[in-house]
């Protein structure tokens, strides 16, 4: 069974592993080696080597601003990342000299189509934030509407208050946010809204909250409820890949899976994305539809060189020709 | 202290619990359910417990059920806090009620002191849902390395547990194992031994 889990899974903490057994990302025996990672590697240590090891495991937050830099575009947004990282960073220095602390809260709005960066982003934070000593723990809990509207009456608090207990010391992000303003008066979204805005004013030290959605969705539910556009003070646009973009992030995806793209392909590829700009993106979501492609083309090279009856050199089984991606979007 | 009981879907995981409170000497059980986040509590005769919590033919514990039990191990009484989780299905399962229960299960075992890891006998080196799997080997290899974890081989009354049993002892070498049958109560005497020794 855990073959089917991708290798990439890295959990931070024992709550996220936790959040992706909930979410169908992880089987039990997966998890468990996952969770038995995190309880047996500090019982065999020291507690002299356990903080020496913390100290090591900590991220300066360089390394995250790195990684940040390495997404492709986004420049607004890396811009405001390090707004944020400078004003926490003197905030903790005014503090050292004794001044009074400018209590701001970070909760944010991500608005912006799908596959344009933004639980991307969001992870990020999380590890900015914990490299910053702004939360505990830094790890992201993704939930959606269902996830905090209950059924009847009294459900939705206890079932909020569950998925915020998780995300507290870390990032609840929560996708297609403008849902839970959808049902109008009655519906209990309003009362999720709720127990949210509590929880931010209480856990205002160690939880991070992230809206997300559509622009054009998030800018009507925030427009509904006043008292989120006062709380919510970092607004992020998440813009549309433009072709040459996408084919950046490409060329990233093949690189990242030892594969490369021949010049025919990167040719085609740059064409089909920029005659079809603005017509998909509502819909196919822009990175993750170039990684469906790739992931198309990757199959098909498979099927083409397995029907070849030469020997394959190295170079053959990296070559992605465009031949390869001819199909992939149907 | 906490005990949890956790295995695949119908292994007896209930009726092992309930039968060993019996065992001991215990009259009845506080048995705390939660459903949709709303925590009931009750109190249940054996008798009843036996009756409204365990099915012969489909896994019945579908929630997180808590029961307080009083075991008279040793000289002191200990108050334990028995939790009996609903069955893990192997790999992932499509339903999400069902994994969110998965998850509070396994975050209850990570929390407990003392776990007991029920597989079945009867089911082993077959094909039937309840024998040993991958997740299974994996919660093994995870106890090793603690003092509480014990693998029960349950349903050592049926035909084949003998077969089974090897299969089990070959599989799971060097895991703590008792042999036990929630329904004769075999092995109960060995189990009681060894929760003995963990707790003084």
């Amino acid at each position: 069974m855990s073959d089917i889990v991708s290798p990439e899974l890295n959990p931070s903490s024992v709550e996220e592993v936790f959040q992706w057994i909930h979410v169908g990302r992880l089987a039990p025996d997966r998890a468990i080696e996952l969770l038995s990672g995190f309880q047996t590697a500090p019982a065999l240590q020291t507690s002299a080597t356990r903080r020496e090891r913390q100290d090591q495991e900590r991220e300066s937050p360089d390394a995250v601003l790195a990684d940040l830099d390495r997404l492709v575009g986004l420049d607004d947004i890396k811009r405001v990342v390090r707004d944020i990282r400078a004003f926490v960073e003197v905030q903790q220095l005014r503090e050292d000299a004794g001044l009074r602390r400018n209590q701001q809260s970070f909760h944010m709005v991500f608005s912006g189509a799908p596959g344009t960066g933004k639980t991307t982003v969001a992870r990020l934070m999380g590890r900015l934030f914990k490299s910053l000593d702004v939360l505990s723990k830094g790890h992201l809990v993704e939930v959606e509407r269902a996830d905090l509207v209950g059924e009847y009456i009294g459900h939705t608090a206890q079932k909020a208050r569950e998925v915020i207990k998780r995300a507290t010391g870390g990032v609840l992000f929560v996708d297609e946010a403008y849902s839970l303003a959808r049902g109008g008066e009655k519906d209990f979204g309003k009362e999720a809204i709720d127990t949210l805005v509590a929880a931010m004013e209480n856990l205002r030290e160690d939880l991070l909250v992230i809206l997300a959605g559509y622009p054009e969705e998030m800018a009507w539910f925030m427009g509904t409820n006043p008292g989120l556009l006062s709380r919510f003070a970092i607004r992020l646009d998440f813009p549309d890949y433009d072709a040459e973009a996408l084919v950046q992030i490409a060329r990233r995806m093949v690189q990242e899976r030892d594969y490369r793209l021949a010049p025919d392909a990167e040719a085609g590829l740059l064409r089909l994305l920029s005659e079809n700009q603005g017509y998909w993106h509502k819909n196919a979501g822009n990175a993750r539809m170039v990684r469906n492609l790739l992931e198309h083309a990757i199959r098909r090279q498979a099927v083409r060189l397995s029907a070849r009856r030469t020997p394959l050199t190295r170079h053959d089984l990296m070559q992605l020709a465009w031949s390869d991606f001819e199909g992939g979007l149907s | 202290m906490q005990l949890s009981v956790v295995g695949k879907p119908n292994v007896g995981k209930t009726l092992l619990l309930i039968n060993f409170a019996a065992y001991l000497g215990l009259r009845d059980l506080q048995l705390e359910v939660e459903e949709d986040g709303i925590r009931r509590t009750q109190r249940l005769s054996l008798e009843r417990a036996r009756r409204d919590l365990v099915s012969l033919y489909a896994p019945k514990t579908t929630h997180l059920q808590r029961m307080t039990l009083e075991l008279p191990l040793g000289r002191q009484h200990p108050v334990i806090r028995a939790v009996d989780t609903p069955g893990i299905p192997e790999g992932i399962s499509p339903d999400a009620e069902r994994r969110h229960q998965t998850a509070i299960a396994l975050e209850q075992v990570m929390a407990s002191d003392l776990v007991l890891h029920v597989v079945d006998a009867g089911a082993a080196g077959t094909r039937r849902p309840e024998a040993a799997g991958a997740f299974d080997v994996a919660l093994a290899s995870w106890g090793k390395a603690r003092s509480g974890y014990c693998l029960i081989a349950n349903k050592m009354d049926k035909p084949g547990s003998q077969d089974g049993l090897r299969l089990i002892k070959e599989r799971f070498r060097g895991t703590a194992l008792i042999p036990v049958s929630a329904v004769t109560r075999r092995g109960f005497r060995d189990l009681k031994g060894w929760a003995q020794r963990i707790l003084l």
